[in-house]
């Protein structure tokens, strides 16, 4: 078995500091700094936004596609995921507070089909 | 007094060195791969990135916020067990840079070291097909810094980094079956690790490589006849034998170091399989392309699967006669990218096996091929550098090997540039952070699916690769989680109360007080790994529920699966007793048996001693919550008898009798079809309704009440296709509705119509029915 020499110990660190390089580089990279969770006013814009835009989604989901639950879901999902975004954007609040707004307007409101969706089932083939 | 060594043999001495080549082998990484880790700053936003970045988001939650293993992740799906979701990929050691840098950075990270990890392979399994170790060394980098991992970070497809691991699954796979049992350990560790770290693709399209390995062991060289038919008779003997006892030693070592990952996953296929339809194919020259055109910033469809030209250089050796395996490999797998070629092509041939009917993709096949290709590559460059040697002698070795090392060199730098055109366009956006709350589930979106745990929250829409079981009762619109139900299905009024005392991933408590015995409700899905401190567990409806007898209570339901506790013990020992059995080599053949089966031993065992019911796919049920799958067709539907040539008929239909509401905007249908054989995955059902001025309306769809796969119906059973169709703005008069079956995913040619029954069939359009709008 081979001795563990000063010299064949050296050797390593050559791929130690190969891979230190690329950790500092990683870590060097500044994150980008989150949003933050909006005012009331911007959450009342938000479910107004969203109320009003979700029976056109779901009408457009049933168009396209018909007899596909799943889909349907996952495309009116699409649509939201845009408008959320949007939102996010023009009231500088963080995604996940966006979502959160309107979970609780999903669970404030008392409509039980807004809080359901379809089981998962990925369809036979994506174009 | 020192003598000076050449350059050339200093070079060979470094690509020997493990410590040298390795760092070789990070740097080229590094500089390949750089501008993949400029993006460590933040989240990747494109969707797939979101659902699969997600998965490691919450397991990395889950030991770091509740101290717990990432069993069952309750923010995917309504509740999912992570272990059998074929893309998680955190059952792996990288899961380490998860925990340590965070999700992002990690990944940032991996784009360093699984190419690197694969160089290492790369140059191992060269080296055991008898090429130099310069050559070797030199053509490592040729599969592992292809332009396909760049374009898969550019999806978020982390997972396919996996296919690093190949080569070592390949050379210790070869070493073993040359009587190797150091191999057989590193194959079967190798095989655990691409499972863990989500390689669920990988490990199938790896198989066609392992083929050419076993022919190259089984076979001795063809072209050696010298000693006649009966020598060599016998030198297949002889062959085969070591190859047997080679895979007799690989195969339950696989199986048990990779128990911990594979049982729960073999579990949860056999519950819940896909179906893919399609039939791709890829013209000669988009294969070309593929494989030798640079990506370019505005061109998003080239530099995939780019393989630096240095192979050129050494493919003009063409070593043939040792390298007959490593041809078919490379032609199988090119052959394989042409995809539904013909009837008889080898992709076509192979979706017809279980499991690789799932797979899609035919152009994956390619970074198969860079594989045998880069091996050919390097042996064709140890055949150049000893006729150098021959002809030119030891200074034209060395001009060469430096014309090897910078077509290498260069090679690198084209796969830098490669990467940087193809992870341009990826958008970043802040990495979530952590907001506790008190979890809920929402009605969620996978196209943010990233966001939601940070918030406290849970996603009921999501979209696994597969149709996971996810109960219909599962609610975002709930004000607690936790609930009670009377036992006959909510019929009964509730007297009790039930508040949660505390949450975890794997473990909920529940106070519940009931003067009767009740359903304690929690809006996750059920899984027979769930268990209760009190009460019996069960699925109502596919949800996670107690049933518990009346009084006060303090409930305590946690999740542990037999899988994932019975998987990873059978992984410990099959780990330790591999390491006894390669380092040991005992002599008895009973030690040797017991060493080699101790793994799948353990999971047998296991399996007697605990009992756990088995996770079932759940009874599909339409929209409305009617059962999909019946014995008979209902009375009150009309009769069609119309059958196909296709083996299917479609046996009565509902359509609305009384007039529609005039500014009705959808159509309720039914359709009741019966399967007597196999269907191709591939068809679809078209759907007219035609109006009395000649308006068409579509509706074509791929499944059954959009919960069963048309070619997974059961056989013999009636099969309720209901929905709703979307009608058009001020519809008016009688409209008919008619359907067929055609290969939306194929040729778009119709099913043809055998027997028309008691419809009316016009260019095998079925008529099933007519309803009009009332009058004004």
């Amino acid at each position: 078995m081979n001795k563990l020499t000063l010299g064949r110990f050296t050797t390593w660190l050559f791929p130690a500091a190969v891979l230190a390089a690329a950790v500092l580089r990683v870590e060097g990279v500044p994150a980008q700094i989150p949003e933050g969770s909006g005012n009331p006013a911007s959450h009342a814009r938000i479910v107004n936004e969203v109320l009003t835009a979700e029976p056109g989604f779901r009408r457009e989901a049933l168009t396209t596609f018909p007899g596909d639950l799943w889909s349907q879901s996952d495309h009116f999902a699409a649509r939201e995921s845009l408008l959320v975004e949007r939102l996010a954007k023009e009231e500088k609040m963080r995604i996940g507070a966006v979502l959160d707004v309107i979970d609780r307007d999903v669970k404030a409101g008392g409509d039980s089909a807004r809080g359901r969706v379809a089981p998962c089932m990925p369809r036979p083939f994506y174009e | 007094m020192s003598q000076r060594r050449p350059l050339y043999a200093r070079a060979y001495s470094f690509s020997n060195s493990l410590p040298v080549r390795l760092g070789f082998f990070l740097l080229a990484a590094l500089l390949a791969n750089g501008a993949i880790l400029l993006q460590a700053g933040g989240m990747n936003t494109f969707h797939d990135a979101q659902f699969l970045s997600a998965y490691e988001r919450h397991a990395v939650l889950t030991v770091t916020q509740y101290g717990q293993l990432p069993l069952w992740d309750p923010f995917n799906c309504g509740g999912l067990y992570g272990l059998a979701a074929p893309q998680t990929r955190y059952a792996s050691p990288f899961f380490l840079l998860s925990l340590l840098f965070g999700v992002d950075r990690g990944s940032a990270l991996l784009a360093v070291v699984m190419p690197a990890l694969g160089m290492e392979g790369m140059y191992r399994y060269a080296r055991s097909w008898g090429a130099l170790s310069l050559p070797a060394f030199l053509f490592a980098p040729l599969m592992p810094l292809s332009g396909f991992f760049a374009f898969a970070w550019h999806y978020g497809w982390i997972q396919f980094f996996s296919f690093c691991l190949v080569p070592w699954i390949l050379f210790g796979l070869r070493r073993a079956l040359r009587g190797d049992t150091k191999g057989a350990l590193t194959c079967a560790l190798s095989v655990a690790i691409t499972v863990g770290f989500g390689g669920t693709y990988t490990l199938p399209m790896a198989a066609i490589l392992v083929l050419a390995e076993l022919l190259d062991a089984l076979a001795p060289r063809l072209l050696q006849l010298r000693g006649g038919l009966r020598s060599y008779g016998e030198r297949l003997a002889r062959r085969a034998r070591t190859t047997t006892l080679g895979l007799a030693v690989a195969t339950p070592l696989v199986l048990g170091i990779g128990a911990y990952r594979l049982w729960p996953m073999l579990e949860s296929v056999s519950a819940t399989l896909r179906v893919m339809g399609g039939e791709p194919r890829l013209p000669f020259e988009a294969l070309s392309d593929l494989l030798t055109v640079l990506a370019t910033k505005s061109a998003g469809t080239t530099g995939h699967f780019y393989l630096a030209p240095v192979a050129l250089l050494a493919l003009l050796a063409l070593p043939w006669r040792t390298s007959a395996a490593l041809w078919l490999g490379a032609g199988l797998s090119f052959a394989l990218a042409y995809g539904h070629a013909s009837p008889h092509a080898p992709f076509t041939l192979l979706r017809k096996l279980p499991i690789y009917d799932t797979l899609r993709y035919p152009e994956r096949y390619l970074l198969l091929f860079a594989i045998p290709a880069a091996i050919l590559a390097t042996k064709g460059a140890t055949t150049l550098l000893g006729a150098a040697r021959r002809f030119l002698g030891r200074r034209g070795q060395l001009a060469m090997a430096g014309l090897l090392t910078a077509a290498a060199v260069a090679g690198i730098m084209l796969e830098s540039k490669n990467t940087r055109a193809l992870v341009a366009n990826v958008e970043l956006m802040p990495t979530p952070v952590a907001h506790p709350a008190p979890f809920r589930q929402s009605r969620g979106n996978r196209w943010l699916m990233s966001h939601f745990a940070a918030e406290g929250m849970g996603s009921l829409g999501c979209g696994e690769a597969y149709p996971l079981p996810m109960s219909t009762r599962l609610r975002g619109d709930l004000q607690s989680e936790e609930y009670l139900t009377a036992l006959d299905d909510g019929r009964s009024p509730i007297a009790g109360t039930a508040k949660r005392l505390s949450w975890s991933p794997n473990r909920v408590v529940v106070a519940v007080d009931s003067p009767t015995p009740v359903r304690l409700a929690i809006n996750q899905n059920y899984h027979p790994g769930w268990h209760s401190s009190v009460g019996q567990v069960e699925s109502w409806d596919g949800l996670l529920s107690v049933r518990l007898p009346a009084g006060r209570q303090r409930v305590e339901v946690s999740f542990l699966p037999r899988s994932a506790l019975g998987g990873l013990l059978a992984s410990l020992v099959a780990l330790v007793a591999g390491g006894v059995f390669v380092l040991r080599a005992p002599r008895s053949l009973a030690a040797r048996a017991g060493l080699l089966l101790a793994g799948p031993l353990a999971v047998l065992l296991l399996r007697l001693a605990w009992p756990e019911p088995p996770w079932r796919s759940l009874e599909p049920l339409t929209e409305s919550g009617e059962p999909v799958i019946l014995d008979e067709v209902p009375a009150h539907a009309t009769p069609l008898k119309t059958s196909f040539f296709i083996p299917l008929t479609l046996e009565a239909a509902l359509v609305p009798q009384a007039p529609l509401p005039l500014g009705a905007t959808e159509l309720p249908l039914e359709l009741f079809f019966r399967r007597t054989g196999p269907l191709s995955s591939s068809l679809g059902f078209f759907l007219h309704l035609r109006g009395p001025n000649g308006e068409l309306k579509s509706a074509d769809h791929p499944e059954l009440s959009g919960r069963v796969y048309i070619a997974r119906m059961p056989e013999g059973k009636v099969v309720r296709d209901a929905l709703r169709v979307a009608l058009p703005e001020n519809a008016r008069g009688e409209w008919e509705v008619r359907v067929g079956l055609w290969m939306a995913y194929g040729d778009g040619q119709r099913a043809f119509v055998r027997d028309k029954g008691l419809a009316a069939v016009e260019n095998n359009e079925v008529t099933v029915g007519r309803f009009r709008f009332a009058s004004p």
